[in-house]
């Protein structure tokens, strides 16, 4: 087969990772701290974003956050297991294995049924786990120091070490999700959100497309919520809590779902968001947030990447210098 | 026998609860086709201002009927007008977009009005049990019951009945139901479908208030009351078929019931009752017991 | 040699209405069947009957042999029963190519692929091939919901049929499709669909259309076969002329177009 162009999707990932890898020296700790709490938060919006490219909007994503989290620590504090890798791949498999499983459930499901019975399952787990003492309650749990295949790095060490292993868990997972989107398999995704039947009519299962777009959130959501736990050394009910999806949901929003580096971007932002809203106006967040996600539902409801795309063709129009064809951005 | 008596008074209990919890919901989703996830927080809005106007009224030395009046009048204007200005400036815009973008607008709203109370009331539990406490007690099967719970069944079984006679026995009502089945042949025919969609987000909201309202006497009244009413309304509307007010009835029936049966038998598995009554629902009709059947599509 | 579809005694109830009551009929290889009947006569019923959309209250449906009842779309597809729709089933937010592309990807093999690219260059080439045999190649880079009615009417057929189905439906191929290029249009599809000597069962309101070329014709009345055989015998049928065609041989040109373009 000739023909095998360069994938620009892909080519990105691998740059940022890789500047990310070496810049991280040069950094102060803190933005490093903010990248690698965005790569979990991305992880999980990624999965929200091809459930939504599927027509779905999951308000459940958390469920496989907290399997994710709490997968790692309970694995790394029953099991006495410290490689991240090895916890990372575990708690991904459980979370995609609970997915399966729900979405055996809810892959009849459509509209605001799937929606509302994602969010009443994560409910259900969050009140679960404040109550279970093998989960520690409302509290959570701690997570001890991860050594990396080996590697046991300490002090200002570990941090660095944490980081780079999150951009790369990242960067890989997201490289497997483009080349799943992109294939034939993938193609399946946005037709069920546009036309069912055609597809049952062409001789395959929507159900199937559902239930493993469902499978692949899930995993990644749980790979999400691993790395979240690794990167705080804490896991806590709230990873299971309807707000914490509601944060996944406001990153695809905010990014569009043009492809899966966009939910990084959004998460990179509501990451900086969050921790300058908790130090400038601590008790308006939720009204601050909300207030945010009106505003683009209302006025960008393609989120940020349409605006960029709608500011570039803007550009090239102005360039041309033919101001009648400035009529014509506000087409569908 | 007394269990069976008090799961009885119990299971009506919280049916009329849930009922007047979910009938909001219900009644928007009837006729403007859209989840209100905000319904939770008009819920806990209603809660507060009730709260504030029973403190007033007491403050004022006014009897328990006036206490209640007042708790009312509060949450219905309360309700009234958040009602008008989110439909007017929210989601009159979003008429005819995507769901999942709807449903987003509707979760930021909730995000920002349960903000809101927390600001006012400092997030702290609030309560006004005072008309609660006034009305004493009253004996069912041997048992002793607060007659404002009891008294609470029948206001939830007249909301019933008047939202049945409106759409069944009124001009407005048809109106309504004209709406409900094809918006576009009703304007055809000179409804104004824009008022009919505003005036029912109004009552749905006035409705959620309301019910806020009246549970405010009964409970500690504090933030994030409003999720747990928002999933578990939605639990019994979609047991019951979602837009079918006697569906939200059948529902809060079913509901209540399983979660009165047990709280006195297997306490340790209450909290589940409401999702294991709605997923063994689903699980034989997936639209829920009186949701209207679906037009042909192809 | 055997007969490729049967349908024995099938019924459907909705309810207290019994759209299609008692069927038997019988379709041979390579044969063209056209259905007519009015509005609510139970057509499109029975295609979502055969195509396995519906299930049947009573009867059973056999296919080359083999007992299909209740078997779903996706599964009698593979069999070989294809079918358009009376309003095409796209994928409207693609563009022409791609939805071929999907119909290819989909129907030439047995599942679609976590491992293999969407956007080769030899389903490319496959799919603009099709649109090109089909005559709407030029509009392979439009989006579907925005290509003229008829052209979306044909992408539907060439989806539905890419895989060289031995039994095909259409649901009023010619709804839409302006007065004066019906004719060309059928005589487009029936012989492209005879050379591969495709089973075709057709509606069509359009008696002409019907009577040209259609080798058989079933008429339908409430949910009953009234008549089956040969075009010229149907059209000169007592019943099919009180309850289908009426005294003038069809409905009024004005009202068929205004069907047309519902």
């Amino acid at each position: 087969m000739k023909g095998h162009r360069m994938d620009w999707t892909i080519a990105a990932l691998l740059a940022v990772a890789i500047v990310a890898t070496v810049g991280a020296a040069g950094v102060p700790s803190w933005i490093r701290y903010l990248g690698q709490l965005s790569t979990s938060t991305a992880l999980a919006s990624v999965g929200v974003m091809i459930l939504l490219r599927a027509g779905l909007l999951s308000f459940g994503q958390s469920l496989f956050y907290f399997v994710g989290g709490y997968a790692v620590a309970l694995i790394a504090r029953y099991g006495g297991v410290t490689d991240a890798l090895a916890l990372v791949m575990v708690a991904a498999i459980a979370a995609g294995l609970a997915a399966a499983i729900i979405g055996q459930l809810l892959a009849g499901y459509r509209g605001i049924f799937f929606s509302m019975l994602t969010l009443a399952l994560s409910m259900v787990m969050f009140s679960v786990a404040t109550k279970v003492r093998l989960f520690g309650g409302s509290d959570g749990l701690n997570i001890g120091l991860m050594s990396y295949l080996g590697y046991r790095p300490r002090g200002p060490d570990a941090q660095w070490a944490s980081f780079v292993f999150c951009i790369w868990v990242w960067t890989a997972l997201a490289i497997m999700t483009h080349a799943f989107l992109r294939s034939r398999f993938g193609a399946l995704i946005p037709a069920v959100a546009d036309n069912e039947i055609r597809i049952e009519y062409l001789g395959y299962s929507v159900r199937k497309v559902v239930w493993v777009a469902y499978g692949i959130a899930g995993m990644l959501a749980g790979a999400g919520g691993a790395l979240a736990g690794l990167s705080a050394r804490h896991v806590d009910p709230q990873f299971a809590y309807w707000t914490t999806a509601g944060d996944f949901i406001f990153v695809v929003l905010l990014s569009g779902q043009a492809s899966v580096l966009s939910p990084a971007l959004g998460a990179f932002f509501l990451e900086i968001l969050r921790s300058y809203a908790s130090a400038l106006f601590p008790d308006q967040w939720q009204t601050a947030f909300g207030a945010m996600m009106l505003a683009i539902v209302l006025f960008l409801p393609a989120g940020l990447d349409r605006l960029i795309v709608l500011i570039w063709s803007a550009v090239r129009k102005i360039r041309a210098l033919r101001p009648h064809t400035l009529e014509r951005g506000r087409s569908s | 026998m007394g269990t069976l008596s008090a799961i009885i008074v119990d299971a009506a209990s919280f049916s009329a609860w849930l009922f007047l919890v979910a009938v909001g919901l219900t009644l928007i989703f009837g006729v403007l086709r859209l989840l209100n996830i905000a319904h939770g927080a008009f819920y806990s809005v209603g809660a507060y201002a009730a709260i504030y106007a029973i403190g007033a009224s007491v403050a004022l030395g006014w009897g328990t009927a006036l206490q209640l009046a007042a708790a009312l009048g509060a949450a219905s204007v309360i309700g009234a007008l958040i009602g008008l200005l989110v439909e007017r400036c929210v989601l009159l815009r979003l008429y005819g977009h995507p769901e999942p973008l709807v449903l987003i607008a509707t979760y930021a709203l909730f995000l920002v009005l349960d903000d809101l109370t927390k600001m006012i009331s400092g997030g702290r539990s609030l309560y006004a049990a005072q008309p609660r406490d006034n009305l004493g007690q009253i004996a069912i099967g041997g048992l002793q019951y607060p007659t404002y719970d009891i008294a609470l069944i029948g206001v939830s079984l007249m909301v019933a009945a008047a939202a049945w006679y409106t759409l069944n026995r009124t001009r407005l009502g048809r109106c309504v139901t004209a709406v409900v089945f094809d918006s576009e042949i009703s304007a055809a025919m000179g409804i104004h479908v824009g008022r009919i969609k505003t005036g029912t987000f109004i009552v749905g909201s006035v409705l959620g208030c309301i019910a806020g309202a009246l549970t405010a006497p009964k409970i500690a009244v504090s933030p994030g009351i409003g999720v747990e009413v928002i999933v578990i309304a939605f639990a019994v509307v979609v047991v019951g078929g979602l837009g079918s007010i006697p569906g939200a009835l059948l529902g809060a029936a079913i509901v209540g019931l399983a979660r009165a049966v047990t709280a006195h038998l297997m306490p340790e598995v209450e909290v589940f009752a409401v999702y294991f009554a709605m997923v063994a629902v689903l699980a034989v009709r997936p639209h829920g017991l009186l949701a209207p059947v679906a037009a042909r599509r192809i | 040699m055997t007969d490729l579809l049967q349908c024995i005694g099938v019924q459907r109830r909705f309810g207290d209405f019994l759209a299609a009551k008692g069927i038997d009929l019988t379709v041979r290889h390579g044969e063209i069947v056209g259905i007519i009947g009015a509005n609510g006569a139970g057509k499109t019923t029975l295609f979502n009957i055969i195509s396995g959309y519906l299930k049947p209250t009573d009867g059973r449906i056999m296919f080359r042999g083999m007992d299909v009842t209740g078997l779903p779309p996706r599964f009698l597809v593979r069999q070989g029963i294809a079918r358009s729709f009376q309003v095409p089933q796209l994928f409207g937010r693609s563009t022409a190519r791609e939805n071929m592309m999907i119909a290819l990807s989909l129907l030439a093999e047995r599942r679609p692929s976590i491992l293999r690219r969407f956007s080769e260059r030899g389903l490319i080439d496959q799919a603009e091939r099709v649109l090109s045999a089909y005559g709407i190649g030029e509009h392979a880079d439009a989006v579907v919901a925005n290509i003229p009615q008829g052209v979306r009417k044909l992408l539907d057929i060439a989806m539905a049929t890419c895989a060289d189905p031995a039994l095909v439906l259409l649901d009023e191929p010619t709804s839409g499709v302006s007065s004066d290029e019906k004719n060309q249009f059928v005589s487009g599809l029936i012989e492209r669909f005879r050379k591969a000597s495709t089973a075709v069962i057709f509606i069509e309101h359009d008696m002409d259309i019907v009577r040209e070329h259609a080798s058989r014709v079933i008429a339908l009345y409430e949910g009953r076969i009234i008549a089956d055989g040969a075009a010229d015998v149907i059209f000169a049928d007592e019943d099919v002329i009180r309850f289908i065609t009426g005294a003038a041989g069809g409905a009024s040109p004005q009202v068929k177009d205004r069907y047309a373009s519902a």
